[in-house]
C-alpha cells in the first residue's frame, strides 16, 4: 500500500485534505453565490460608511459590481486566504514539528532512509495536499457561477488559483522550515503564525499608511494578487520573488535538518 | 579492537561525548560489542541510556568521539548501517491512524527484501493484533508491533531501548526466546532495560551507566562471581561462631537459635571448611539477584561520591 514515505505521508494527511477541501470549497461557493446581492447598489452605501483611511481594506466598490473584480476581491482576497494560510501552516506543522514532538520522526529515522529523503518526501506530500486544497476552489466557483447564471474568464481564474496555491505553499514552507531547522513545535508555530499575522497586518494597512511601505516589501502577501490577477493577469516579477523565496526556504530547511539533532523521546 | 582477528566487533564507541548545551548527556563513553553478543545496558532514569542509543542511531550527533558499526562510520554511513539494524524504543511511536498491518507494510517497503513468512511467524509468536488501528492498541500491543518491525528483516544488530515495557509474561518469555535464537544464529543485541530479571535471562555482558558515564562493563558471569552470596545455615546443635566471625569475607552475621545467616564474598573452600566444623542440618547459599546488585552498586557509588 505504501511504496514510499510520500504515499504514507499523503495517507496520513488524508482527513486534513478532505476536511480542508470541504471548508475552502464551502467558503468559495457561498461567497460566489452571494455575488448578485453584492452587485446591487446597497453595497455602495456600506462602503461609503467606511472611513476614507480604511477604504483600502475593503477595496474599490466598483470591484464588487463586476464578476472579475468580485472574484479577485472576495474569492482570492483576505476572506479566503486568511483561512487558507492557517490551513497551510497547520498541514506543514502536522507533518513536521508534530511528528517530531510525539516521537514519530525518531521511529522513521531509525529505518534505512536518509534525512534528505525524509525532508523532501514530506515536503512533497504537504505541498501536494495544499495544492489540491487550493485548486478545489475552481470546482466551487464553477458550480456557483452555474447557479447564479454568470460566466467568467477561466484563464484568469486558473492564474489566480496558481498564485493562490503559491502563496499558501510559501507560508506553509515557512512553518516547515522553522520545524525542520529548530525541531520545536512551539517555535515553529510562533515563527510561522507570527510572520503570517504580521504580514497580513502590514499588507492590509500599507496602502493607507505610508510608513508601512518599506515593511510591506518584506511581507510575502504584498506579492500576491497585487495588482488583482483577475483584471491585470499574473505579475511575473512577483511570482519570481515568491518562487525565489520558496527555493531559499527549502534549501535553508534541508541544510538545517541534516545538521541537527532529532528530538528523541 | 579486542581480540582482533578472533572476535568480530559489531559496535564500537570510542570516547563518545554528547552534551545538550550546558546540560549533560553522556561523557567519554567507550564500549565494544562483538558479534553474537547480547549486551545489557543498565542505569537509572536519566543516566544516559537513551542518549547513548540515539547517538548510535545517528539521531543525535556526538560532540566528541567516534562510533563504528559493522566497521562503518555511524554518521557517514548511517543509511547503510540502518539497513542492518533493527530498533525499538521504549514507547513505539508511529502514525496512530495506521493499522498494525499498514505500519508493518510500510516498514517492510523501506527495508526491502523482507521475508513475509518470517514476519507472519513473528506475528504469531508475539500474538500481535494487526488489523486494529495503532491508536486503539494498548502500549503492550503497540510494542509487539514495534518488535516485529524491528525484527522483520532479521537484523545483524538489534538495538532495544527498554523494549518489554507493557508486555505480558507469555510474550516476555517468547521475546527472551527470540533473543536466544538470534544469539545462536550469531546476531547481536544491544538492549537497555530496567527489567533486571530480563537482562539476567538473556544478556552475556552488562554495562552500568550513571550520570552519563559508563561505570563498569563486565560479563554476567564475572558479575555474579564477584557478587556476594547469602548463606543460611542451620546447625544441629552448636555453631562454629568464633570461626565464622573470623572467616575472611563474612559480613552481616545474624544469629537466630541454631540458624546462622550472613553475606559471604570470599573463597568457597574456606567457607565449606569452616561450615563443616559442626554438624549441619540445612544449608542454602543463594546468589544475589541482579536487582540487589544493581542497587548495591549504585548506592555504593553514590556513597563514595559523597
Amino acid at each position: 500500500m505504501f511504496k514510499n514515505l510520500f504515499t504514507k505521508s499523503l495517507y496520513t494527511l488524508r482527513w486534513q485534505l478532505f476536511g480542508w477541501i470541504a471548508a475552502i470549497m464551502f467558503i468559495a461557493f457561498f461567497t460566489m453565490v452571494l455575488y448578485p446581492s453584492f452587485s446591487q447598489d446597497g453595497i455602495e452605501q456600506i462602503v461609503d460608511s467606511v472611513p476614507e483611511s480604511m477604504r483600502s481594506l475593503v477595496g474599490d466598490v466598483a470591484d464588487f459590481k463586476t464578476i472579475p473584480g468580485y472574484i479577485g476581491q472576495q474569492i482570492f482576497g483576505p476572506n479566503l486566504y486568511i483561512v487558507s494560510l492557517i490551513m497551510s501552516i497547520l498541514i506543514f506543522v502536522s507533518i513536521s514539528a508534530s511528528e517530531e514532538a510525539d516521537g514519530r520522526l525518531q521511529s522513521l529515522l531509525s529505518l534505512p532512509v536518509s534525512r534528505t529523503k525524509v525532508y523532501f518526501q514530506k515536503l512533497l506530500a504537504a505541498t501536494t495536499v495544499v495544492t489540491l486544497i487550493s485548486v478545489s476552489v475552481i470546482a466551487a466557483l464553477w458550480v456557483a457561477l452555474l447557479i447564479i447564471d454568470e460566466s467568467a474568464d477561466y484563464g484568469r481564474i486558473w492564474q489566480s488559483i496558481f498564485a493562490f496555491t503559491i502563496i499558501n505553499v510559501v507560508y506553509g514552507l515557512i512553518a516547515y522550515v522553522a520545524a525542520m531547522v529548530t525541531g520545536s513545535k512551539g517555535y515553529t508555530i510562533l515563527i510561522s503564525s507570527g510572520y503570517a499575522v504580521a504580514s497580513l497586518f502590514i499588507t492590509s494597512l500599507a496602502p493607507a499608511v505610508d510608513k508601512l511601505a518599506t515593511a510591506d516589501k518584506f511581507s510575502l502577501l504584498h506579492y500576491y494578487n497585487n495588482p488583482q490577477i483577475m483584471t491585470e493577469g499574473l505579475n511575473g516579477n512577483h511570482l519570481l520573488i515568491l518562487g525565489t523565496v520558496a527555493v531559499v526556504l527549502i534549501v535553508v530547511g534541508w541544510y538545517g535538518f541534516i545538521r541537527r539533532d532529532v528530538q528523541a523521546s | 579492537m579486542r581480540n582482533q582477528g578472533v572476535v568480530e566487533s559489531v559496535l564500537v564507541l570510542d570516547g563518545v561525548t554528547k552534551s545538550y548545551g550546558k546540560s549533560r548527556g553522556i561523557e567519554d563513553v567507550s564500549l565494544e560489542i562483538t558479534k553474537g553478543e547480547v549486551f545489557g545496558f543498565l542505569g537509572p532514569n536519566g543516566a544516559g541510556k537513551s542518549t547513548t542509543i540515539n547517538v548510535i542511531l545517528d539521531l543525535l550527533y556526538a560532540n566528541e568521539g567516534t562510533i563504528s558499526i559493522f566497521g562503518m562510520d555511524s554518521h557517514k554511513d548511517s543509511v547503510d548501517i540502518r539497513k542492518r539494524i533493527g530498533y525499538l524504543s521504549g514507547d513505539m511511536a508511529t502514525d496512530p491512524s495506521l493499522t498494525g498491518k499498514q505500519y508493518l507494510a510500510f516498514a517492510a517497503s523501506v527495508h526491502g527484501n523482507v521475508d513475509t513468512q518470517y514476519v507472519n511467524e513473528l506475528l504469531k509468536r508475539l500474538r500481535c493484533e494487526t488489523n486494529k488501528k495503532i491508536k486503539s492498541l494498548s502500549r503492550g500491543n503497540r510494542q509487539k508491533i514495534g518488535l516485529v518491525a524491528a525484527l522483520m528483516h532479521d537484523p545483524e544488530l538489534l538495538i532495544l531501548d527498554e523494549p518489554t515495557s507493557g508486555l505480558d509474561p507469555l510474550v516476555q518469555a517468547e521475546f527472551n526466546k527470540i533473543i536466544h535464537e538470534r544469539k545462536t544464529a550469531g546476531k547481536t543485541t544491544f538492549m537497555s532495560s530496567h527489567v533486571l530479571s530480563e537482562v539476567q535471562a538473556v544478556c552475556d555482558r552488562v554495562g552500568f551507566i550513571r550520570d552519563g558515564r559508563l561505570l563498569r562493563v563486565s560479563s554476567l558471569e564475572e558479575l555474579m562471581e564477584s557478587a556476594p552470596r547469602r548463606v543460611n545455615v542451620l546447625y544441629g546443635a552448636v555453631a562454629p561462631d568464633s570461626q565464622l566471625r573470623t572467616l575472611k569475607g563474612v559480613s552481616e552475621l545474624k544469629k537466630a537459635g541454631n540458624r546462622r545467616e550472613f553475606v559471604f564474598r570470599g573463597k568457597y573452600n574456606e567457607l565449606l571448611r569452616v561450615l563443616s566444623m559442626k554438624p549441619i542440618r540445612d544449608l542454602q547459599i543463594v546468589e544475589t539477584p541482579l536487582d540487589e546488585l544493581f542497587m548495591e552498586y549504585y548506592q555504593s557509588k553514590e556513597a563514595s561520591d559523597v
